[in-house]
């Protein structure tokens, strides 16, 4: 007998989705289709606000990663000052974004995704939570919390806050950083960096308890995308944007992100509030492509940091090409974050990052900006036009987890036709439908704020047809 | 067991920085923990509200029909109910649509300037509510707690009260922004 | 949410809803597609027509495919609670599906030019009953010179199309119709 089975809502994720599945007579999946419930409207509401208010609305995207959007944010009002903004503010805004880096990533493995990875996907369902980790595997719960708590400790530090912080501001930053602040920082980084290694130890161990999941997790071929530097490594705060397919060759080598509307289409599915982002040159959906940590490192050469490269290339060796299955995703953000880790030694530990000119000021030179970086979930973009006094006319977000969203929907189908079968409906089986959009770290609140694209005309036409006015906006 | 206080905790429309710094308790989250049982939780994986829940926070403004039967539910279900964070005190940022109205939002997100499929998704979604609203328009709230979002201070000040068996005083610990 | 009816044992809360409805008291649902065969991708309803046949064989959903639609139709919105219309649409990128919620039009039809909205506003008018649903599928036309094949972008949008009526009748019909 055909029925529907719904999951709601998908758990142990940020935001709100659901899972249709749909079964035919013969109880074989037909369908699978991932609903985001939810839409916030933010370009629309932003219009007619001062540009640099928009970092700190715009972190209000997302209490995950708001950090991510206050860099993306800045970055265009940079563009619109017409700035380059100083050296040590740039390295500073690149220390608060790899913190967030690691803080999000170790959300994601630790706190929503561990429960599977440690207890099973067929654990009983109240067992499934990180509070019940914290009992059952005490010190694994306890990296879990540190990691999470070093990467927003050094926010806190940098920035003054953790959460919706104002450091980050069109220019640069809002205020140096101190010596002592900077050691402060330092000195969290060996634990930290000791809580991943001992992490990649257990987590490759439990591979091989996966091996069916990594078979049929959203494993097949897309395009990648992601932010590189002119070495072609990965790089998070500023660069190029590259694009591959899933042998391994260039498909665009170099975009620059301030063209993104060239080569980033856009579609909607009524199933959905979140969209369809796609590669313009192949079309819908054949231009599907997956962005964030798995992507980042089938993009990257190597990793130019030494414990992070020698993981890397552990990771890379289970495949001559691109990792396809999206069950990589969780080494992936485990490999970056010790990457993250280094990488902010790095940066501290030059000179020039204790320097007190961190903040270029100007007025509205220009009246439009892009801004794009490497949020945790992959690329993000922030567009705005502004009038000649700096008020938004209009703005545009795309958001890291909208890239992933034919992705996921693909995944989800894949993964519910090899698990769910007629009558057997047991609940771990539809714990793994939900555990492959975990291993994406969708950030659905982040997804949905709205889009607008380009210049509108509004035709307001009398019931007889003729045109009463004609609005123009953009 | 009959000592162990239940607690849930909901997002509505928000952007889960209130969890987020729930979460920001860092270890005395796994501290409380042996005085709570987490029974619904974007972080544990029970799928319907419970019966009877003890403390439940809920992060938010009320912004679709699916929220509005939540929240109802959730009013119904829990002997404490608390609004924490700004969203779910005033709205906040979530109300700014309300400057506009869902459908202008609609159109610009998915008929204007759409490449591929403009339409306005309307299968397994919920509608928007013509305004969005603070969680107390909406049911009786038992504890507010302001912030965008509240500090885990804050948060943790106001779970050893609840869980404690008293309602909190929040003079002093706690502010909007 | 109507009550769900749980019909294999299974660990309470925690699961998965399974929803079925009884079938004895809906009529059908009704695909109402329309196309000229000869006229390249202006024959796409036709063909989802087809597919759906195949696809949904069940007695539950009435298929009736025609050139154009026309004034009789409005008897077979009239019996049904759920209608689904599917078409060509010049005005769309080839391939592009779209699907929109519609209401009965509220001015009187031009009998020589019927569309979806105003054969609803003639099955309220004439047959007192207009369906609880109503949607429009419609697939962006290529080419629509004469010929008896769809272009490339168009046939690949069948499959699609046809998952998509299978979610619509899966949401607003519960168990395939």
């Amino acid at each position: 007998m055909p029925r529907t089975l719904v999951i709601d809502p998908v758990t142990r994720l940020e935001g709100h989705g659901k899972i249709t599945l749909q079964l035919d007579d013969a109880g074989i999946v037909q369908d699978a289709t991932f609903h985001v419930t939810q839409l916030r409207g933010f370009e629309k509401f932003c219009e007619g606000r001062p540009f640099y208010e928009m970092p700190n609305i715009t972190a209000r995207v997302c209490g995950i990663c708001p950090v991510s959007h206050l860099i993306a944010s800045s970055k265009a009002c940079d563009a619109i000052l017409a700035v380059r903004i100083p050296p040590a503010a740039a390295n500073l805004r690149r220390v608060l974004n790899l913190a967030q880096l690691i803080q999000s990533h170790a959300l994601s493995f630790f706190y929503l995704s561990s429960p599977d990875l440690l207890l099973g996907m067929d654990a009983p369902a109240d067992e499934r939570s990180i509070l019940h980790v914290a009992h059952t595997h005490p010190s694994i719960g306890a990296d879990g919390v540190a990691l999470r708590q070093f990467g927003q400790r050094v926010i806190e530090l940098l920035a003054g806050r953790r959460i919706h912080p104002g450091w980050t501001v069109p220019g640069g930053v809002n205020e140096p950083l101190s010596l002592e602040k900077r050691d402060a920082i330092l000195a969290l980084i060996p634990p930290a960096i000791a809580a991943i290694q001992r992490t990649l130890i257990w987590f490759r161990e439990s591979l091989e308890k996966f091996t069916a999941e990594i078979e049929v997790f959203a494993n097949f071929p897309t395009l990648f995308m992601g932010m590189i530097d002119d070495r072609g490594l990965a790089e998070y705060y500023d660069g190029a944007l590259r694009v591959i397919d899933s042998e391994g060759n260039i498909i665009a080598g170099e975009l620059d992100p301030a063209n993104y509307a060239d080569f980033i289409g856009e579609a909607v599915e009524p199933f959905t509030y979140m969209k369809f982002p796609y590669y313009r040159p192949l079309g819908y959906p054949g231009g599907t492509y997956r962005v964030g940590p798995l992507a980042r490192l089938n993009l990257a050469g190597r990793c130019d940091t030494p414990l992070a490269d020698r993981e890397w290339r552990e990771f890379r060796a289970m495949s001559p090409r691109p990792l396809l299955s999206s069950f990589h995703y969780h080494y992936a953000r485990l490999i970056e974050m010790v990457h993250a880790a280094e990488k902010i030694e790095v940066l501290l530990g030059d000179p020039g990052i204790l320097d007190k000119h961190v903040r270029a000021t100007a007025s509205v030179n220009n009246q439009e900006g892009v801004g794009v970086a490497e949020a945790p979930r992959g690329t993000l973009i922030h567009h705005y036009k502004v009038d000649e006094n700096g008020l938004i006319r209009w703005a545009n977000l795309i958001i890291a987890t909208g890239h992933n969203n034919a992705a996921m929907n693909r995944g989800i189908l894949q993964t519910a036709r090899h698990y769910v079968h007629g009558d057997n409906v047991a609940e771990g089986m539809l714990n793994r439908v939900e555990a492959v959009v975990r291993t994406f770290d969708p950030c659905l609140s982040c997804s949905t704020h709205a889009m607008g694209r380009m210049p509108l005309t509004v035709e307001l036409r009398a019931p007889d047809g003729s045109l009463m006015r004609e609005i123009r906006r953009g | 067991m009959s000592d162990l206080k239940t607690l849930a905790t909901v997002w509505l429309d928000g952007c889960s920085g209130c969890h987020m710094s729930l979460l920001d308790m860092d270890q005395r989250l796994i501290e409380l923990s042996s005085r709570f049982r987490l029974v619904y939780s974007p972080l544990v994986d029970r799928k319907t509200f419970p019966d009877q829940v003890d403390v439940t926070l809920v992060e938010g403004a009320v912004a679709s029909e699916e929220d509005l039967k939540k929240i109802r539910k959730i009013r119904e279900h829990s002997r404490i109910l608390v609004s924490l964070g700004d969203c779910a005190l005033t709205g906040n940022v979530s109300a700014m649509r309300n400057m506009v109205g869902p459908l202008p939002v609609l159109q610009r997100v998915y008929e204007e300037n759409v490449d591929l499929q403009k339409q306005v998704p309307t299968i397994g979604v919920p509608a928007l509510l013509d305004r969005v609203r603070p969680v107390h328009e909406v049911v009786p709230v038992d504890v507010f707690v302001p912030g965008c979002p509240p500090s885990a201070d804050t948060i943790y000040a106001v779970l050893s009260e609840l869980l404690a068996g008293h309602l909190p005083t929040l003079g002093g610990i706690a502010h909007f922004g | 949410m109507d009550a769900w009816k749980i019909t294999t044992p299974l660990p309470p809360a925690s699961m998965a809803s399974i929803r079925r409805e009884s079938r004895a008291a809906k009529p059908p649902a009704l695909l109402l597609a329309c196309g000229n065969s000869m006229r390249e991708d202006d024959g796409v309803g036709l063909r989802i027509a087809e597919a759906v046949q195949h696809l949904f064989p069940d007695s539950r959903l009435r298929i009736v495919a025609a050139q154009q639609f026309t004034p009789e139709m409005a008897g077979d919105l009239a019996a049904t609670d759920l209608v689904i219309f599917v078409d060509a649409s010049a005005g769309d990128e080839p391939g592009g599906i779209r699907i929109r919620s519609l209401a009965a039009c509220a001015e009187s039809p031009d009998s020589h030019r019927l569309d979806p909205p105003a054969l609803l506003a003639m099955a309220g008018k004439l047959c007192g009953h207009t369906p609880a649903h109503a949607f429009a599928l419609t697939v962006g036309a290529g080419h629509l010179g004469y010929g008896a094949e769809l272009t490339g972008p168009v046939r690949q949008a069948i499959p699609r199309a046809c998952r998509l009526i299978g979610n619509l009748l899966h949401a607003f019909r519960g168990s395939q119709a």
